[in-house]
């Protein structure tokens, strides 16, 4: 049974209320400034209602956190960020796989409508993702059901967009300013590539790329330059 | 004084941006007819800037008449600089560069619109390959605010400079890039395609799916699937086959079997009434 809290003034329906919210990135730092902003305690002190988990650059972290997460909270749902993971090669850590659910968003998260959510494989028991639509609904984000997959949709698409500026930044292409201009003004993106990239963390942006590459292949290897920038902290623009 | 090669939208799109930002133009073209319409064209259009008060009535006329027609080469032995837009075909353009050099001043540049050859390749066959740059707008052109300036390995550091100043004076927002296959745009936009279409060959998702996803999520104008079909999907999916060959089949501009499906059986976008969506629906 979800526990209710004391501090929320609004409950939403189901009563998900405490979140602990973990990860070594923007994305969790957004997404633990999301759930404040809604009045969800993130308390770590008592039993949560829901695990929100955003480990992107370090998979052994991101393995040995949930590990001992659910061992801690046996009754918390697992909101596990399926950037650099499936949801069902999470599930396959863990004592009871029915926990997990797969996520997926990218920052900035504060504009996005919706989130990606997806079950494990193989996995009949419905309730966990409709606990986590419910909680991601009472962010004000639409949770669209997809096919588990490393990587999600928008981290894949968007990372690959990237990594492959980055390649062109290697190549002496262009300028890094140069491609997130052209990119902005010749194909209406949002954001430049390498800007974005910076905004996303590089370390996060490879944990993502290092994750498809180890499922599909060479298609994803990183760029040299991506590694070595994630490995000296740097950004594109300091 | 500019002299632009090719009447088509893209060679009097630039014709119109450089009129208006106070250039003379020679535009020229093989067939009369072609550079009739041309003209035509552009008059319409200046018209309907005036009717919307984006221009005024003598402003256009004298705008209007900064644009003169050739149909003959030698009219543009004056020319300063001169803007290549005609097919993208690589003998055409190498004859075409080599003809014109021998007409103009030693100083004069050579710039290509080409979006798919190899600037380096269409400077070959000239004497002064150093006076040869690429010039990359993109369609509208008197409407989107880009141009990529592309430094083939033999452009001189001068010609190069030349060509971003004269791209600021036309109101551009220019970029320097190296002569690499789909300069920056074509090249770095691949993935927003490809990796679309993987995920659907994949059953990750729908096409809408995917397109909400992308668009709602990551703050995208478009969805990959609705820009394709916007673009055209023969169109999109050459530029992707192009790229690919062009980077000797780098795994990561691999084209899409799903898509080149789509490209047979006619499903080409909203010219054809269908693409990954229907635009018929309405009318059935």
């Amino acid at each position: 049974m979800l526990k209710s809290g004391l501090e929320n003034p609004f409950p939403p329906k189901d009563m998900i209320n405490k979140v602990l919210v973990i990860g070594d990135g923007t994305l969790a730092n957004e997404m633990a400034a999301l759930v404040g902003a809604k009045h969800l305690s993130a308390e770590t002190a008592a039993q949560p209602d829901v695990i929100v988990e955003a480990i992107i650059a370090d998979r052994k972290k991101k393995i040995e956190t949930l590990q001992s997460l659910s061992r801690a909270y046996p009754d918390s749902l697992i909101l596990a960020s399926a950037l650099n993971a499936s949801a069902t090669e999470v599930a396959s850590w863990l004592e009871q796989p029915n926990r997990v659910v797969g996520w997926a968003m990218l920052p900035p998260i504060e504009k996005s409508k919706v989130v990606e959510v997806s079950n494990p494989r193989g996995l009949q028991d419905l309730a966990g993702l409709d606990r986590a639509k419910v909680f991601f609904e009472s962010l004000g984000k639409e949770a669209v059901m997809v096919n588990d997959t490393v990587g999600g949709v928008l981290p894949r698409v968007v990372a690959s967009l990237i990594n492959g500026a980055v390649f062109a930044v290697m190549e002496g292409v262009a300028s890094p300013r140069d491609i997130d201009q052209a990119m902005k003004l010749g194909t209406n993106y949002p954001h430049g590539p390498l800007e974005w990239g910076d905004k996303i963390g590089l370390d996060q942006v490879l944990g993502i790329m290092n994750a498809l590459h180890e499922a599909h292949g060479e298609r994803y290897r990183p760029a040299p330059l991506l590694v070595q920038m994630a490995q000296a902290k740097r950004k594109f623009y300091e | 004084m500019i002299g632009i090669i090719g009447s088509g939208t893209m060679g009097s799109g630039i014709a119109q941006v450089a009129a208006q930002s106070g250039f003379d133009v020679i535009l020229y073209d093989v067939e009369s007819a072609m550079l009739a319409r041309a003209i035509s064209n552009l008059t319409s259009t200046f018209n309907k800037l005036v009717e919307k008060g984006k221009l005024k009535q003598e402003e256009a006329e004298a705008t209007l008449a900064r644009i003169t027609t050739a149909t003959s080469l030698n009219d543009l032995a004056g020319c300063d600089f001169i803007i290549e837009a005609a097919p993208e075909k690589l003998d055409l353009k190498q004859s075409l560069f080599s003809n014109l050099e021998s007409l103009i001043s030693d100083q004069a540049i050579l710039a290509t619109n080409t979006s798919t050859l190899s600037v380096t390749q269409i400077a070959s066959g000239c004497k002064r390959p150093q006076n040869v740059v690429g010039m990359h707008f993109f369609n509208p052109a008197p409407l989107l605010p880009l141009v990529e300036v592309i430094a083939a390995a033999v452009t001189a550091d001068a010609v190069v400079t030349a060509t971003l100043d004269l791209a600021k004076h036309m109101g551009k927002t220019a970029v320097q890039v190296k002569d690499v296959p789909g300069f920056i745009v074509n090249r770095v936009a691949r993935p927003f395609y490809l990796e679309a279409l993987r995920l659907l060959e994949e059953g990750v998702a729908d096409h809408a799916t995917l397109d909400k996803l992308i668009r709602d999520g990551g703050g995208f104008r478009m969805g990959p699937f609705e820009l394709m079909d916007l673009i055209g999907l023969d169109i999109n999916y050459a530029a992707s086959l192009s790229v690919y060959e062009s980077y000797f089949y780098e795994p990561r501009y691999r084209p899409s079997l799903a898509q080149q499906r789509m490209v047979e059986s006619g499903r080409l976008g909203r010219k054809t009434g269908r693409g990954w969506y229907d635009y018929n629906k309405n009318e059935q």
